[in-house]
């Protein structure tokens, strides 16, 4: 004959909260509805009323408080501490660290009084069923999400010269295994600008000389006009970066207004992480410089 | 000891990743569409994988010609080199391989038959592993006896079924479930 003791957990309230915890984790969350936001604040309201029950079921009822206390504490700890924060996500899944969460801790005062009111006595197997339930519905926090992260070429370097009458700037916009694309933006601060781009080598580290063909060639740029060149790079960018070539310098040939100008600068292909939990932002494109087609024409620097 | 085996199962079903084959996939001789954007990211060609699955097979069916059902109980060790079409997005458990192919080592160990516990055969097998599935055979010896031949199998999920001919047993057919901690290395395609 099964021992009758009372559970806090056989109530609707807790069964219910918990149910609620499992559909928002596995099924609103991940559908970010009705919003992230408000899945988010949903599994920490469910969470926070049944882990003290769940914790008094399994332990003593006269540690009810203790509970109550402990887990709003913990609560905090995870919000405000990366440190603690760290450690619970590597045993209990990712937990956001935002401290607004915090506005969920009254919930707590609710489970410390369902906890002060009588609890129906119950046989072992229905307390057991209980307690398994809303065990797994805390356990079953959903796995984080990971995204790839690849290895992509960097100008590290003299990425914004001014050439004459152009203000120049590079950036590496594609990267893979087939190569790099670079993007030129030639900015006419100087006035009305003549460029003509000439040829385009990208020396990798091993010494392989790899060359690169702008998709245009001679522009004649209005004062305060800018155009973008794509340039693109061709070779077995894998097989570099599995033979450990993950170096080298472009240069580019260039003449404004004339003149010519030998524009080098070195890439670096970077592999942050193999993975991330969230989207990396690319960097942003390198700042413009203010260019009033009005003002008076500066003397630019060569 | 139950915590030490805890603690070697943690420690050995894990993945690990390497950097080999890293760079993404970019169609670098087409211009970005917006020539004025910062990165276009490339596009995730998948992963390879190798998975070593050391483990037990504990399993019941039954033999021709006997009157009593055979139990069975043996570790094996397989090695399935696969392939993801997409690269894995959980850090959890279960990183495996949907597509591969593999091979195990096998020894049907314990055998209860009735009331008699014998050694049984060994073997070895080569297989296909599609979505979840395993289909393959190969060849089971023992070292007792000398008798040998051939066997299939299939296994879906924890579970196995196999069925074997040994020239001079005759035919059976075992089913049961299969525990495996596997170690699997993951490494871009």
């Amino acid at each position: 004959m099964s021992e009758v003791r009372p559970s806090p957990l056989l109530h609707p309230l807790p069964i219910a909260a918990a149910a609620l915890l499992l559909l928002n984790d596995h099924l609103l969350k991940p559908a970010a509805w009705p919003s992230a936001a408000v899945a988010g604040k949903l599994s920490d309201l469910c969470g926070l009323f049944v882990f003290p029950l769940l914790m008094t079921a399994i332990t003593r009822p006269r540690w009810a408080s203790v509970w109550v206390i402990a887990t709003g504490l913990a609560f905090a700890a995870l919000k405000l501490s990366p440190g603690f924060n760290r450690a619970v996500g590597v045993v209990w899944g990712g937990n956001a660290m935002d401290p607004g969460d915090l506005a969920c801790l009254p919930v707590l005062a609710l489970s410390w009084l369902h906890l002060q009111r009588g609890a129906a006595p119950a046989g072992a197997l229905r307390r057991a069923a209980a307690t398994a339930f809303i065990a797994v519905a805390c356990a079953a926090t959903p796995a984080p999400r990971y995204q790839r992260e690849f290895p992509f070429w960097e100008v590290t370097d003299n990425a914004t010269p001014v050439l004459g009458c152009a203000e120049t700037a590079a950036w590496v916009v594609k990267s893979g295994k087939t190569g790099l694309g670079l993007t030129v933006r030639l900015h006419a601060t100087g006035g009305a600008c003549t460029i003509d781009l000439g040829g385009a080598a990208l020396r990798l580290a091993d010494g392989t000389v790899v060359r690169g063909v702008p998709e245009r060639r001679h522009l004649d740029l209005a004062r305060c006009q800018i155009e973008h060149v794509y340039l693109p790079f061709l070779f077995d960018s894998e097989a570099a970066w599995n033979l450990g070539v993950r170096s080298g310098a472009i240069d580019l040939e260039l003449a404004t207004g004339g003149v010519a100008h030998t524009w080098s600068m070195p890439v670096r292909h970077v592999l942050r992480a193999y993975q991330s939990t969230h989207n990396t932002a690319p960097p942003p494109t390198p700042a413009l410089s203010a260019c009033a087609s009005d003002a008076p024409v500066k003397e630019m620097a060569k | 000891m139950r915590r030490a085996i805890v603690l070697v199962l943690a420690l050995a079903a894990c993945h690990h990743h390497r950097d080999s084959n890293a760079p993404g996939i970019s169609d670098i001789e087409v211009p970005p569409a917006d020539r004025t954007v910062a990165r276009v990211d490339p596009q995730d060609p998948g992963e390879n994988m190798l998975a070593v699955n050391p483990g037990l097979l504990a399993g019941g069916g039954a033999r021709k010609d006997s009157p009593h059902a055979l139990g069975e109980l043996g570790p094996e060790i397989s090695v399935v080199r696969g392939w993801n079409p997409r690269s894995h997005s959980e850090d959890g458990f279960f990183i495996y391989p949907l597509v591969g192919v593999g091979a195990a080592l096998g020894w049907s160990a314990l055998r209860l038959n009735g009331g008699d516990a014998d050694l049984g055969p060994l073997y070895a097998e080569v297989y296909r592993v599609e979505d979840g599935f395993a289909a393959g055979g190969g060849w089971s010896w023992n070292p007792v006896d000398g008798d040998h031949g051939p066997q299939l199998f299939g296994t879906i999920m924890g579970f196995y079924v196999r069925a074997r001919y040994l020239f001079d047993d005759g035919g059976e057919l075992t089913a049961g479930l299969q525990i495996k901690v596997p170690t699997v290395w993951v490494w871009s395609r």
